[in-house]
């Protein structure tokens, strides 16, 4: 019965629902996009600066005649990758150029020191210095444009859901005088609202990925990578700030007066 | 009359009012604010990340190069005076097969123990290990770069010059100096590949890209002066590169604030169908109807993007101090772009819903509600 009113309820008034979905989807996708882009543009943006020169050096323990062969193949793979290694004219030293966060590279470096006889691993300071400003300050841009997105589109869904709302009072008024209990309305809403909302951002999760990939074209040449993360977040996010968009408008809704509604007041 | 009409309206209903203002003030003020915020940041945050890098050496051409003679980089003899930002005299000694440098350490490089005497780290010497180079040194650290330093000793320039028995003078000096990126004309101009015209050189000349500053740098002290590029090369692809993510990410948050202010001039339409039935029932026209709402919201469009304006250039400026150090100048263009903007996307705000609403029937919306 609840399911059949929600469906028809959103069947019947079409545009309103339409409009109502893209009112979430259009937010919902802006979020997913740019959180997925910006973390996927600042892996590329590290990836990129430690492709110009090596972040990591591996000697020659002194006192030690060379590398054991077994051991520089163990350190080697204890980083989470590798994007360059270099000199191959060098037997006592090896440069490299890892990828990882600051912290994992470090972990990296410590474990080699630690478990192995032959080799000394290090990491360059000054690109370290250089990654960790750069990095920073992208990543506290970042933050402060994801912030202002997520603001600015709770806003908007909170607006769009009121006017949805407000279209319906006299539906509202009609369930009530037909008897509805208060349980019943808020179900009958809850549904409306999570089905908007199901859709809305699932949607808006999709056009959001393709809006990433093309954004990462434009700008690395490169097509995005899924950040499951960055997507799950977004998509939970909004899902918060729809609920929380939908608080007003759903308790006014509730405070409709069947009989002035229907006078027509 | 129409005046009249539309303050009445806004005083009757203050506090939804208040609320699209509030609503106008916040989307006008985070985008204008991040627009202010990012003017040239690529730039800026490339001045961050070489602020502490050296972009010049200059080295003797047949003479010497005397330490007392290193405020003349600073003074009118050189024209880019003004662009250098430090200095690091530098004495390089070789002595019983250590390289010695005297030189004041990079700030970023990894020391182990006390400044002093730093032993390169693949020298293997421990703080506290004597090391003979004429006269017995003691190594107070160790210095890892990931660089030539590594397998040099470093110790104060002074110490250095007592060593080699030449009190007052250098084998380098590193120069750090703002700079501009050079040009492909440049480029072409600097190979004589193409003929140019005096004022166009005249230009070249007068820019500070690397190689103009390194050249007088060089005179000023007599002595050959390079371009030393290998970072700055690297990181001018990096820094497009932000400047395109940071800019798309600014469009989608400006996107998102448009997008607020749209929806919030929307739903105050909506809610006003009645109204908009009675003027019609009362002989308003749609074009009348269409005046009044329009006025109204463009009323507060004026406020509150000049509002928010202010707050994001507030903003703005309290952000950019955090971040980099220094503040942003407000722009006049960027004030009138916002609020133009705000005006449009408040105009369409309301222009669209009410096409819904005046297409209907007085009669309808009166008795419905």
């Amino acid at each position: 019965m609840l399911l059949r009113m929600v469906w028809s309820s959103l069947i019947v008034s079409r545009g309103r629902t339409l409009l109502a979905v893209a009112a979430v989807l259009v937010p919902a996708a802006l979020v997913t996009a740019s959180a997925n882009f910006a973390l996927d543009a600042g892996s590329k943006m590290t990836a990129e600066l430690r492709r110009q020169g090596p972040n990591v050096i591996l000697e020659v323990k002194r006192g030690v005649a060379a590398m054991d062969p077994a051991e520089l193949d163990r350190a080697l793979r204890s980083f989470p990758a590798l994007l360059g290694r270099g000199p191959v004219d060098r037997p006592d030293r090896v440069e490299l150029a890892a990828s990882g966060s600051f912290d994992q590279i470090d972990a990296s470096v410590r474990a080699i020191n630690m478990g192995s006889s032959s080799l000394d691993a290090r990491t360059i300071p000054v690109l370290a210095a250089r990654e960790g400003l750069l990095m920073g300050k992208l990543r506290r841009l970042f933050e402060l444009m994801a912030l202002l997105i997520l603001a600015s589109s709770g806003l908007a869904m909170m607006m769009a859901l009121t006017s949805s709302v407000a279209e319906q009072r006299t539906e509202i008024g009609l369930l009530k005088a037909l008897g509805s209990t208060q349980a019943l309305v808020f179900r009958f809403f809850a549904a409306q609202v999570g089905l908007l909302l199901a859709a809305g951002v699932g949607l808006g999760a999709v056009v959001g990925l393709l809006l990433s990939n093309v954004m990462s074209r434009r700008v690395f040449g490169l097509s995005t990578e899924v950040r499951f993360g960055a997507v799950a977040a977004a998509a939970g996010a909004c899902a918060l700030m729809a609920f929380l968009a939908s608080i007003v408008p759903v308790r006014r809704a509730f405070a409709i007066d069947p009989a002035r509604v229907l006078k027509g007041e | 009359m129409g005046i009249r009409l539309i303050l009445e309206s806004i005083r009757r209903r203050a506090k939804s009012r208040a609320a699209a203002v509030a609503a106008l003030a916040f989307g006008a003020g985070a985008a204008s604010g991040l627009v202010l915020l990012l003017i040239g940041v690529g730039d800026r945050i490339s001045e961050e990340l070489r602020r502490l890098d050296a972009n010049i050496e200059i080295v003797p051409k047949s003479g010497r190069l005397l330490q007392k003679d290193l405020p003349l980089l600073r003074s009118e003899i050189n024209r880019w005076g003004n662009q250098i930002r430090f200095l690091i005299p530098e004495l390089r000694v070789e002595r019983a097969g250590y390289v010695l440098v005297g030189r004041d350490p990079d700030p970023r490089w990894k020391v182990e123990g006390t400044p002093g005497v730093l032993a390169g780290i693949s020298l293997g010497l421990a703080p506290g290990a004597t090391i003979q180079a004429g006269r017995p040194l003691t190594v107070t650290g160790v210095v890892s770069t990931g660089g030539d330093e590594d397998g040099e000793i470093l110790l104060p320039l002074a110490v250095a010059q007592d060593l080699a028995g030449t009190p007052g003078e250098l084998s380098r000096v590193l120069v750090s100096a703002v700079v501009t990126a050079e040009t492909d004309e440049f480029g072409r101009f600097n190979r004589k590949e193409k003929r140019f015209t005096d004022a166009q050189i005249e230009k070249m000349m007068c820019t500070p890209f690397p190689s103009n500053v390194a050249r007088e740098c060089g005179n000023a002290l007599d002595a050959d002066a390079r371009v030393l590029r290998e970072i700055a090369d690297h990181e001018g692809a990096l820094l497009r590169r932000i400047d395109g993510v940071v800019g798309i990410l600014a469009g989608a948050a400006i996107l998102a604030a448009c997008l607020s202010v749209l929806a919030t001039m929307t739903a105050s339409v909506v809610d006003r169908r009645k109204e908009i039935g009675l003027l019609k029932a009362l002989g308003a026209t749609n074009g009348a109807v269409a005046a009044l709402f329009i006025g109204e919201a463009l009323l507060l469009a004026l406020p509150g993007s000049l509002v928010g304006y202010l707050i994001g250039l507030a903003a703005a400026k309290s952000m950019s101090v955090a971040l980099f150090g220094s503040t942003v100048p407000g722009s006049a263009v960027v004030s009138l772009v916002t609020l133009a903007t705000a005006m449009i996307i408040t105009a369409l705000g309301v222009a669209w819903p009410l096409r819904r609403a005046v297409a209907l029937e007085p009669r309808t919306v009166l008795h419905e509600a």
